[in-house]
């Protein structure tokens, strides 16, 4: 909301300067955004008179104007249709004035040197008006600064309305605020006096919905001469961002921006059956709205409406056939007062939002109808040389006081936690408008005045005293700190398993959630197991992803992009999954791990650089199971269950046995169907509270007998996985095989086609006695001789 | 029995030139192994002395003592010269080991190199931590809210302008489900699960209908609720100050001003000194010389009410703020889009 000072200081005295004045409605809750000088951007622009005018040489849409200011006269090249005949003045900027950011300088138009330029509304910044010059009165001494001569200075404040605060939408609201800040009277504005005209029309006024409308005031007013409005209004009203049309539009805009009170201005001739009826829509039924749509109601619609129809949206938008045009003679003024969430259904239905509805959405004040009515109307006879005819209509009334509100002193303190003495806490309320009667126990009942709409509760009232006292006047308390217990969630497991990932050499990430379908069917999703949005900011944010991997891979693109040789990223982030059978309820939200290893592996010289793969992934989710999730973990193959990986490294991650994730290469047709470069690694895994083993490790006696070591090298079909011997020859070994554990892979010279050479270390030792050699190669022999049958390998001497 | 080079005289003068010889072939020696050979040629099994040693009983009786310790004294001279031109040789090696040019040290180390925290990402945990320090468990919940938790249980009535307030996402299921436009709904299913007192800290994303150079649909927020029997608006400001000066440093200037919600009431906002301009006013504070950080204020009881505290018995405070922007301040940066693109050459500068 853009208010001016100099509007604000015809209702209140405020000496102090505008920074201040911003600073003390920003702190009491009007946060004042910003605060523009008007007039100060024509530093230099004056008064000219026009002392010649001549037909300019070389270009017939020209003339050559001589002016005078106080320094004498200068040409200046003009092309403007509205030159003033010699004797008259208008807006002259020499070179070396300012307009706005530009400074003016002599140059030559068309041959002829022009020293500066002569200036419409629009070039000066002062209005809309850019079909001619800004002509002055002639009273205006020659070289007086523009900014003089029509009072240009201003200061426009950029204020922040919460929604609880409809009176902060006009500047009499403003001016309240102050008034109680500053402790000062506010002088309520006066209507121009005019003489009541005897009514000549019967005009019935009749409010079937008194709900959704509780007050409706109407004025006519008559023989009214549409023109526009005089200067210091149109500018005004620019200076608050709203353009000026008429008079009679502009008298409505100005009460809006004074009063907060929406009117409406019906051309009397087009209202037919001499009635306005306030009544709900009749589903179906339609009107032409000002905006030239056609609008739809249903019954839940407010419409004001002439004997035969609807004529006007109630509080949102004046319907088309009876707007106020340049031969409008006649004006029916509506000021009314709305039932507020019935403007917003309606408003938000229709898509249509006006400065009328936003305030009546927000509440306006019933109480106030009449004097911005009487207002609206005494100004609008002035402007257009009407008659206000008869009295005005008032349906519904005031209405009765609220009920009283009680506010108990100590409930004060309790929730501030300062003192405030009952003066206080009577002046500042007593400033806000309420009026007081006292209650038991030094309590007060408290109305509030009808332009707070938002005081209807003790602690509204709690707030006013708090915030107007001041909320730099409390003593900030420092906390107490009461110890609790604090068992790590969440967070904390998630913090860990973060903080291992970046030590292992990961980037951390953060990518949006939204998705299209056939990226999420590329990892396995299907649209019945997808959560849609209803308003999504695009098609290919329609849905939330059910994995990491997308946001992931797109980072990767963005990586190769910029030419980066390798990306090695993680996110720990959500997914969403509609509920099994399309149960009711909360989607079910899943954290995640997600790993994404591109390119090379950039470590140590990067000569020495070699391409991620499935091993890099192993240890990674080594890092995560040893380090966070303290599980333990395996790979296993399955490119049957997931699909979007190199059938080749395509594995399911196990933790304590249980399936978590998956883990491998990314299938190249995925890659090349999603665009991202081929050969990248991809891990995803499940990180719901039980992955996470909670408790201190127990300690295992450390061993007090020598070991023994045995080797084993075989040939093996490659199908054989080295795991697969290491849980075979578990199985076959003594309860005193330690250990087993594969060191050597071996393919090449002297190893058959689809063979490869495995070497494994045994190792044997018992945990309470020495084990003699006999008993070990005994026991090593039948491992050996087991893995030679089951396996049908020849063991490597 | 007598044989021709059998003479004890002959025996006891090989000695000095097995000596002698071993002598120069230790000193030719290049390392232990060598060293050893040449010893091994007079002491070995096969050695020199050793079959002197067996040739002792061929001796006359009375010839055999003598030859005995000269032979004996021959070993022990060998022994001696090999343990010392061992020791020499180890020195020597030791020496070589230590000299030589130095490894190159600015070669790039081996193994991977430590990744990059996302500066939104410890921004929140920093903040997480701070409030940690002051008592505030972690609390969290869906991102996916449903009406009542998200908006009516914070006192946001249906048909209410403040809904205005959040340009909302909302979920196309049944239910009028929604992306939570904050994360104050945790607030609501903290209290409804749990009996007062009540001191959460609540990180999260949360979600606006709104994408261009200063929103994100998406970003982050950290909430709190401090719930009891006695804790009123100056304690809040004493909280949220220290809070304020946790994080951006002792020295900073704090205000706090009047400010709405619908969940709280009396409602404030936090501000600070702005930290790029030092409040002389700038492109950052869009020269107001302060910064928005935090909106705060005492919980309504119109809330209390939803999750059936009694307002009469319990009060409190909640705060929000914006990860985005403190991560924003903090670092430097102008462009919230930078956070969310995951530009490595943007990471890599964050450890
Ligand atoms: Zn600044």
């Amino acid at each position: 909301m853009k208010i001016s000072l100099a509007w604000l200081r015809e209702l209140i005295d405020l000496p102090e300067p505008a920074a201040e004045i911003a600073e003390r409605l920003t702190m009491t809750g009007f946060e004042v955004e910003a605060v523009h000088r008007a007039g100060a951007h024509l530093a230099g622009v004056v008064a000219g008179e026009v002392l010649e005018v001549r037909a300019h040489p070389g270009r017939a849409d020209m003339h050559v104007v001589v002016v005078g200011d106080a320094d004498g006269r200068r040409d200046v090249v003009c092309g403007a249709p509205n030159i003033p005949a010699p004797g008259g003045r208008t807006a002259y900027a020499p070179p070396g004035a300012r307009l706005g950011d530009v400074v003016v300088e002599a140059r030559r138009v068309g041959g002829v040197e022009s020293l500066g330029v002569l200036c419409s509304e629009s070039d000066l910044g002062i209005g809309a008006d850019a079909s001619g010059l800004l002509v002055l009165p002639p009273d205006v001494r020659p070289g007086a600064s523009l900014v003089e001569a029509l009072c240009l200075h201003d200061h426009v404040l950029d204020v922040n309305v919460t929604p609880n605060r409809p009176d902060g939408l006009g500047h009499l609201g403003i001016a309240r605020e102050l008034g109680t800040i500053f402790r000062r009277p506010v002088r309520l504005p006066q209507a121009p006096s005019f003489q009541r005209a005897p009514r000549e029309l019967e005009l019935r006024v009749r409010v079937d919905d008194p709900s959704g409308c509780p007050r409706y005031g109407a004025q006519v007013v008559r023989d009214l001469a549409v023109r526009p409005s005089p200067w210091a209004i149109r500018y005004r009203l620019h200076l608050l961002g709203v353009r000026a049309v008429s008079n009679l539009v502009d008298v409505t805009n100005l009460v809006l921006l004074l009063f907060s009170q929406p009117l409406h201005a019906f051309d009397l001739a087009k209202l037919r059956g001499g009635a306005i009826v306030v009544r709900r829509a009749r589903d179906g039924e339609t009107m032409f709205t000002l905006d030239g749509l056609e609008r739809r109601f249903v019954p839940d619609d407010v419409l004001i409406c002439d004997g035969e129809g609807p004529v006007a949206v109630a509080g949102v938008m004046g319907g088309l056939s009876s707007e106020i045009r340049d031969d409008t003679r006649d004006v029916l003024l509506e000021c009314a007062h709305f039932d507020p969430p019935s403007i917003r259904r309606t408003s938000h239905r229709l898509g249509l939002s006006s400065e009328s509805s936003y305030r009546f959405e927000r509440g306006t004040d019933r109480g106030g109808v009449p004097r911005s009515l009487a207002y609206a109307a005494g100004l609008m006879a002035e402007l257009g040389g009407g008659r206000v005819c008869g009295e005005a209509i008032d349906a519904g009334g005031a209405g009765p006081d609220p009920a009283p509100v009680r506010l108990r002193p100590s409930r004060v303190t309790r929730i501030v936690g300062r003192e405030f003495a009952p003066e206080e806490i009577r002046g500042t309320l007593e400033r806000l408008g309420c009026r007081l009667a006292p209650a038991s126990g030094g309590a007060l009942d408290v109305v509030a005045p009808g332009w707070r709409p938002d005081l209807t509760r003790e602690i509204d009232l709690v707030e006013e005293i708090a915030r107007i006292g001041g909320y730099d006047s409390l003593p900030g308390t420092p906390p107490t700190v009461t110890a609790g217990p604090r068992a790590p969630g969440n967070w904390e497991r998630l913090a860990t398993l973060r903080r291992v990932l970046i030590a292992r050499g990961l980037a951390e990430t953060v990518n949006h959630v939204f998705a299209d379908l056939p990226t999420l069917q590329a990892f396995g999703a299907t649209a019945a197991g997808c959560v849609p949005l209803k308003n999504p900011l695009d098609a290919g944010r329609a849905l939330l992803r059910t994995t990491l991997l997308p946001g992931l891979l797109g980072d990767v693109r963005l990586a190769f992009a910029h030419r980066l040789p390798g990306a090695a990223l993680f996110e720990i982030g959500k997914t969403f999954h509609r509920r099994p059978g399309g149960a009711p309820g909360l989607p079910d939200e899943a954290w995640r791990l997600g790993i994404v290893l591109a390119g090379k592996r950039l470590d140590g010289l990067a000569g020495n650089a070699a391409d991620w793969d499935l091993y890099d992934l192993a240890a990674m989710l080594a890092a995560v199971a040893d380090g966070s999730l303290r599980r333990p973990w395996a790979l296993r193959p399955a490119a049957e269950r997931v699909p979007w990986c190199h059938p080749r490294s395509a594995c399911l991650v196990e933790l304590d046995g249980a399936e978590a994730g998956f883990a491998g290469e990314i299938h190249p047709a995925t890659a090349d169907r999603l665009d991202v470069p081929r050969g990248v690694q991809l891990l995803e895994l499940e990180l719901g509270p039980e992955r996470f083993r909670s408790g201190p490790d127990k300690v295992r006696e450390l061993p007090r007998f020598p070991a023994v070591r045995r080797d084993l090298a075989a040939v093996f079909d490659e199908a054989v996985a080295a795991g697969d011997v290491v849980a075979e020859a578990r199985k076959l070994g003594p309860a005193f095989l330690d250990d087993v554990s594969v060191f050597d892979v071996y393919r090449g010279k002297g190893i058959p086609e689809g063979k490869k050479s495995m070497a494994f270390a045994l190792v044997y030792r018992h945990a309470e006695r020495t084990l003699t050699e006999d008993e070990v190669e005994a026991a090593h022999g039948r491992v050996v001789d087991g893995l030679v049958s089951r396996f049908g390998v020849t063991i490597r001497k | 029995m007598t044989q021709p080079d059998g003479q004890p005289a002959d025996l006891a003068s090989e000695l000095p030139t097995l000596l002698e010889r071993l002598d120069a072939e230790l000193a030719a020696a290049r390392n232990a192994e060598e060293a050893r050979a040449a010893a091994a040629k007079l002491l070995g099994k096969k050695g020199a002395l050793t079959a002197l040693q067996k040739k002792l009983g061929t001796l006359p009786a009375p010839e055999r003592p003598a030859f005995g310790a000269a032979l004996n004294q021959a070993k022990a001279d060998a022994g001696a010269r090999l343990d010392t031109r061992l020791a020499a040789l180890e020195k020597d090696a030791f020496e070589r080991s230590l000299a030589g040019p130095p490894l190159d040290p600015t070669l790039p180390p081996r193994g991977l190199p430590h990744g990059h925290a996302h500066p939104l990402m410890s921004t929140m945990h920093d903040i997480v931590d701070i409030f940690g320090r002051l008592g505030f468990h972690v609390a969290e919940g869906p991102e996916v809210e449903d009406d009542f938790h998200n908006f009516e249980a914070l006192n946001f009535p249906p048909d209410h302008p403040a809904r205005d307030m959040q340009d909302t996402l909302f979920v196309d299921a049944p239910g009028s489900l929604l992306m939570r436009t904050h994360t104050s709904p945790v607030q609501i299913r903290t209290m409804l699960a749990q009996e007062p007192p009540v001191r959460v800290v609540i990180p999260g994303a949360v979600y606006r209908h709104d994408d261009d150079a200063t929103h994100s649909p998406r970003f982050h927020q950290v909430e709190g609720l401090l719930v009891d029997d006695h804790t009123t608006l100056a304690d809040l400001k004493g909280c949220l100050t220290l809070f304020v000066q946790e994080f951006f440093g002792a020295d900073v200037t704090v205000r706090f001003r009047a400010s709405f919600f619908p969940f709280t009431e009396p409602s404030g906002e936090i501000d600070c000194r702005c930290v790029v301009c030092r409040g002389k006013g700038c492109r950052v504070c869009k020269g107001s010389g302060w910064l928005e950080i935090l909106g705060c204020g005492m919980v309504d009881p119109a809330v209390f009410r939803h999750v059936g505290y009694d307002p009469e018995k319990w009060q409190g405070f909640a705060f929000g703020m914006g990860v985005d922007r403190l991560a924003m301040l903090r670092h430097g940066m102008s462009d919230i889009r930078l956070l969310y693109e995951n530009d490595l050459r943007f990471l890599r500068q964050f450890q």
